[in-house]
């Protein structure tokens, strides 16, 4: 019986999946307890062949649908697989040797985890400013997974390097068929809800040899618009957090004419788009980097409000859709209350144990503030109190412990005394952006 | 008379200090168990500071920071310091040039560094004689190294080469760290954007006229806030704020990912200096980061005399123009015209203008002078230097 399956769909890339297969054959994780599920998705060239000929130290096993898309092709692979623990990974990318046995060891310190695992981008088909920024994109997506006490959300999930248990992967109800793009973000929701603990594991790293380019980046976001609109209908709590709703709350002339053009006249829309996109390269070889930069970022938005119009038809559709975004019933209901002066081992034990979606936080009888519940990021647990403390509650909580402790910051006598600011910080009201 | 440098912990505050006859004023770093906070310039009265008035005078300077400090005590926690990140191993490079006595000085602080697996390397660059080797022989746990190439720019690259370790942290032959600096520098390297630390430099001392000058005109210390610099932020060919080449660490791969300092610039060439700025800013265009964490301290003895004062000057002109000029020649990067012009309008001409009627706080016309016709010397200097190794 293997310990481990790992699932990998692939689409027409038989040269570039021969890689990912390699590397695999050089873990350090017992081989004999591996096995590795390929599923190939429409594949139109040697795929097959390769497959076939191919000679694996590890059990491998080979499922060829037509193509049906990535979701499909991970369901079908997960439904083959024997192991108790699932490691999802695209074709794509190299593992290091260490990159199976560091989701294993991660799964044995907790249950109900998923293990998200690093990718660092390998960048040879891209050049300039464009390579550049593709490389930010990438290492900021997991920078702020290393942060300490960092609140995972639904769109931390990236299904080209996550595991999972097999049972919680069944028990959630696996991707879902009808997202064709973010149906990573889709399950990531749907585990959460499941209070499954989201951890980021370094060692669980795989070399991700990034294909993409401008083009390519700008046709995805047209996916991207479409696919939060589905989002959005499937968790309308999820509305506030798309990109979406942010811009048009920032409601900048540019982006007003940019959805009436959108609407109205998407022919014009798409010619002005690709001309623009010529003058990127122009403003490149001027090296004007921040004209270049906010071209691109507006080009991006252009195309992910296509895809948004694309779902939604009109514009008063849209107006609709992004008002059905308040919540029915008030989350602040789950909110548990904490006192730190019972110790702040205490605190963190009952937020480790009941897992709530937001707390309210006082020291004796001094309010402290709150940890807001956010729509789609993950329970509170221990680790998110003291980062919290330290930054965003700090102007409440010192003037609460200096009245309680009389603390003396320095060695000597008189005692250096803190100044309570003039007006006293009230908690923050949680806040629904629409 | 002159400033005493004084390094001062909150948490063990001296109840009076005395001996300070030759002193009118002290610079005091101020610490908070053992994390530099902030600094405060302090006046000295009959050669002594009373324990209140120094308390009242520090706990001021460093405000609300103080509060937040203690607070992160109490919960035990710390933005940079709570990471689950293993620090990597890293090569301590020395690059000097006839300095014996200033090595041994900074040898001693590094022998005070906790042993996480360091690696000591100096790179005597060109010297004159055999000062250096004999004394490096004293300490069986550094390894000498001789670069032939004048230049410092040449030894740092000869360092990148020699280094056993993932990460290279430089320091100047006549700057002392503190035992906590090399830690310190290694715990930003977790961003694998981050490229390059920078970090904090204060005076070692302040004894003669010319280094008081030098710590109030162009301190090496830029403050005591984390800093990140990055180009989608800062322009990239602005490097002035981003620290120094006596105290900063680098990944040695930047060889291959942004490329070797350039020969042509800084101490032992026609450009005098600019190295390490001319870096950063290539680093900064690659789409790296560079952090500055002030609590990678490090103590940095100035030049003594006026003259060197002035030459020192004068030879950041040239570095800062000789930089620039490289930035156009060979990055083509035509818009650093920018900042160059930027720079000499709100700077250096109203220091001049300033210098030249003795309006307050300004600089001594010779200083003034120096730097100016420094930058008038950096183009050139940098085709002369390219013409001379050619």
């Amino acid at each position: 019986m293997p310990t481990v399956s790992v699932i990998i769909p692939t689409h027409n890339r038989s040269a570039v999946l021969k890689r990912t297969l390699d590397a695999l054959a050089q873990q350090n994780y017992p081989l004999s307890e591996m096995e590795v599920i390929v599923a190939a998705d429409g594949c139109t060239d040697d795929t097959s062949e390769m497959l076939k000929a191919y000679q694996a130290p590890y059990t491998l096993k080979v499922i060829e649908q037509p193509s049906q898309g990535p979701a499909v092709a991970r369901n079908q692979g997960a439904a083959l697989a024997l192991a108790p623990l699932l490691i999802f990974l695209d074709d794509d990318i190299e593992a290091s040797p260490g990159f199976v046995a560091a989701h294993v060891q991660t799964h044995q310190k907790q249950a109900n985890q998923v293990v998200l695992g690093y990718l660092p981008t390998i960048l040879k088909a891209q050049t300039g400013f464009f390579r550049i920024t593709l490389r930010g994109w990438w290492e900021a997506m997991f920078q702020r997974m290393r942060q300490p006490g960092y609140r995972f959300a639904y769109c931390d999930l990236l299904s080209g390097n996550f595991s999972v248990s097999a049972d919680l992967f069944a028990a959630v109800g696996k991707f879902d068929p009808q997202f064709r793009c973010h149906e990573d973000y889709e399950l990531g929701m749907r585990l959460l809800q499941a209070k499954a603990k989201f951890t980021f594991a370094e060692a669980a790293m795989g070399y991700h040899h990034e294909l993409t380019d401008l083009d390519r980046s700008l046709r995805r976001k047209y996916q991207e618009g479409k696919a939060d609109v589905q989002l959005g209908q499937k968790y309308p709590e999820l509305k506030p957090t798309l990109l979406v709703s942010t811009m048009i709350a920032r409601c900048s002339w540019v982006d007003r004419m940019a959805l009436i053009v959108i609407f109205k006249m998407p022919a014009l829309g798409d010619l002005l788009a690709k001309g623009l996109r010529r003058s990127l390269d122009l403003l490149e070889w001027m090296r004007l980097r921040s004209y270049w930069r906010t071209l691109l970022d507006r080009l991006l938005g252009y195309w992910y409000l296509r895809g948004i119009a694309e779902a939604s038809s009109t514009q008063q559709a849209l107006t609709t859709f992004l008002q059905g975004s308040r919540p029915v019933s008030s989350p602040n209901l789950l909110d548990i209350e904490i006192d730190l002066k019972a110790g702040l081992a205490q605190a963190e034990c009952r937020l480790e144990q009941e897992r709530p979606t937001g707390v309210r936080l006082h020291y004796g009888k001094q309010i402290i503030g709150r940890i807001p519940a956010i729509p789609g990021t993950e329970r509170l647990h221990a680790a998110h109190l003291r980062p919290t403390l330290a930054t965003t509650l700090a102007p409440a909580l010192i003037p609460a412990l200096v009245l309680d402790k009389a603390v003396n910051v320095t060695n000597s006598s008189p005692q250096v005394t803190y100044e309570l600011p003039a007006q006293p910080s009230q908690s923050p009201e949680l806040v629904y952006v629409n | 008379m002159a400033t005493a440098v004084l390094d001062i912990d909150l948490k063990q505050l001296p109840a009076e200090i005395t001996n300070l006859e030759r002193y009118n004023q002290a610079l005091v770093l101020i610490r908070f168990n053992g994390k530099p906070l902030g600094k405060a310039l302090l006046p000295v009265a009959e050669g002594h500071i009373s324990g209140l008035e120094l308390r009242e005078r520090l706990v001021n300077a460093v405000g609300s920071q103080l509060w937040e400090q203690w607070l992160r005590e109490y919960l035990d926690w710390d933005e940079v310091q709570s990471k689950s990140f293993s620090l990597p191993l890293a090569t301590v490079a020395i690059c000097t040039r006839d300095r014996p006595d200033d090595l041994k000085r900074c040898l001693d602080s590094l022998m005070q560094l906790p042993d996480d697996g360091q690696e000591i390397l100096v790179i005597d660059n060109c010297p004159a004689t055999d000062a250096t080797q004999q004394l490096v022989i004293n300490y069986p746990t550094v390894r000498y190294v001789r670069e032939d190439r004048p230049g410092l720019n040449n030894a740092r690259n000869r360092a990148l080469r020699e280094a056993r370790h993932e990460i290279v942290a430089f320091t100047d032959d006549d700057a002392a760290p503190d035992p906590n600096w090399l830690r310190s520098l290694l715990v930003n390297f977790d961003d694998p954007l981050v490229i390059c630390t920078t970090g904090l430099t204060m005076p070692l001392e302040l004894e003669t006229e010319a280094q008081e000058w030098f710590e109030t005109y162009s301190p090496f210390g830029k403050g005591f806030h984390r800093v990140v610099f990055e180009s989608a932020k800062q322009n990239p060919l602005a490097t002035g704020r981003v620290g120094a080449g006596a105290n900063m660490a680098v990944r040695r791969s930047l060889l291959e990912q942004v490329g070797e300092f350039d020969p042509y610039l800084d101490a032992g060439t026609a450009t005098c200096s600019g190295g390490d700025h001319e870096m950063f800013a290539r680093m900064l265009l690659a789409g790296y980061r560079i952090v500055y964490e002030p609590t990678a301290l490090s103590w940095h003895r100035h030049r003594r005399t006026w003259e060197e004062l002035r030459r020192a000057l004068y030879g950041y002109g040239v570095g800062v123009y000789a930089f620039w000029t490289r930035t156009l020649l060979v990055e083509k990067e035509w818009v650093m015209v920018q900042p160059a012009i930027a720079w000499f309008l709100h700077d250096q001409l109203p220091n001049l203008f300033r210098a030249i009627f003795r309006l307050p706080n300004s600089l001594p016309l010779d200083l003034a002078l120096a730097e100016l016709q420094g930058c008038l010397a950096g183009p050139k200097a940098y085709l002369t230097a390219r013409k001379q190794s050619a």
